[in-house]
């Protein structure tokens, strides 16, 4: 059996739980987006135009990332209702994974946070992480200018929370996205992004009880609790739009 | 000698790449995380060099660092003194300490170069405290 094979096995069975996502009934297609490692969330897909084969398999911008799972776009003519065979066509999804195309995937990511999330700082936020990976390919060529996992973790985040303000954002050694809000000497949240279900944030925050010396902690906590977490030390003033 | 401990009173610079500055060209706390593998961070021991002012220094740093590396164009180089560092990170969490290292990593000449240690364990808080106190930073290309 091919990978492509079992793909399409796997697939059907997870349709068959109904688990699936659809395009409008108006519409002549389905189309199928599925991630079973996180339910089958919306994952920022648009309507794609249906050729003149209506058959077409499309690359999620966001998950095709994620190689830990299972993860593929699927469109397929509506009075089947089934998947066509992968394997008549050459899959851009496949050549992603199958090669490995490491540069390819965090453009894609990069290019979904540009093009599919809500925030307002959503193009600010693209074109830092393109600077930032040309300065590191400008002085470490060899190495993986930007961590996969992080820059995937930074992804969910920001789909998470569409109202943060614009951060600060650099790259560790590792390659790892560090974004950070400085309001002032005395508040200062920074989170690094390790993966998908964890990061680090570091905090500063004034203490009402001691002017002169700021509350100072560091953690871990998961990307998607991550803000709840730091809110009761009062740092959502200053990373949050609506929170003045 | 190796290991000596640097006088509280000297300063070190540290090579910042470009992508672990802010967008304003500030010293951020992602200059001062480890490399996966690396024991300590890589300093130069300013006041070793002998150098009649700063701008001395920072020439020579220049140079050593080219012996190296090749210095990204927006890569900073960043100034502290030790004993601030030290005394600033003390204060909220484990210490550390900066000792002499010369010619590390690989045995490449380089007599100033030293190491800020322990700063692994609660790392995060670290580099932000570090970064904190950078008194100064240079182009890391003159």
């Amino acid at each position: 059996m091919t990978a492509v094979q079992e793909r399409t096995e796997q697939y059907a069975k997870f349709r068959a739980t109904g688990q699936h996502l659809k395009q409008p009934q108006h519409s002549t297609t389905y189309l199928d987006l599925v991630e079973p490692s996180i339910g089958h969330e919306p994952l920022g897909w648009s309507p794609e135009v249906v050729t003149e084969q209506h058959l077409v398999e499309t690359i999620p911008l966001e998950t095709c990332i994620s190689n830990k799972s299972l993860s593929w776009v699927v469109l397929t003519d509506c009075e089947n209702n089934a998947p066509q065979a992968y394997d008549q066509f050459d899959s851009p999804f496949d050549t992603l994974f199958d090669q490995g195309a490491t540069e390819e995937r965090v453009q894609a990511y990069i290019a979904h946070i540009e093009m599919d999330l809500v925030s307002p700082y959503a193009q600010n936020i693209a074109a830092r992480l393109r600077y930032l990976i040309e300065v590191a390919k400008e002085e470490e060529p060899d190495e993986k200018p930007v961590s996969e996992d992080s820059l995937y973790a930074f992804t969910r985040f920001l789909r998470k929370n569409p109202d943060i303000k614009m951060p600060s954002i650099v790259l560790t050694p590792s390659g790892n996205i560090r974004i950070q809000w400085r309001r002032n000497a005395q508040s200062l949240l920074v989170i690094e992004f390790y993966n998908e279900s964890e990061c680090a944030f570091v905090i500063f925050t004034p203490d009402d009880e001691n002017p002169l010396k700021p509350i100072r902690l560091s953690g871990t906590a998961s990307v998607s609790k991550i803000l709840s977490v730091v809110a009761h030390l009062g740092a959502l003033k200053w990373v949050l739009d609506n929170e003045g | 000698m190796k290991d000596d401990l640097l006088p509280n009173e000297d300063h070190i610079s540290r090579y910042c790449k470009g992508t672990s500055l802010n967008e304003d060209g500030t010293v951020s706390g992602g200059s001062f995380k480890l490399r996966d593998g690396e024991a300590y961070l890589s300093v130069n021991w300013l006041e070793f060099l002998k150098r009649a002012s700063r701008d001395e220094e920072i020439a020579e740093i220049r140079r050593i660092l080219k012996t190296k590396i090749n210095p990204g164009g927006t890569a900073k180089i960043a100034v502290l003194n030790v004993g601030e560092i030290c005394a600033h990170v003390a204060e909220e969490t484990v210490g550390i300490e900066v000792r002499h290292r010369p010619d590390e990593p690989d045995n490449i000449t380089d007599p100033s170069h030293s190491g800020i240690f322990d700063t692994f364990q609660d790392e995060d808080l670290i580099v932000e405290l570090i970064a904190e106190k950078v008194q100064a930073n240079y182009p890391a290309k003159g």
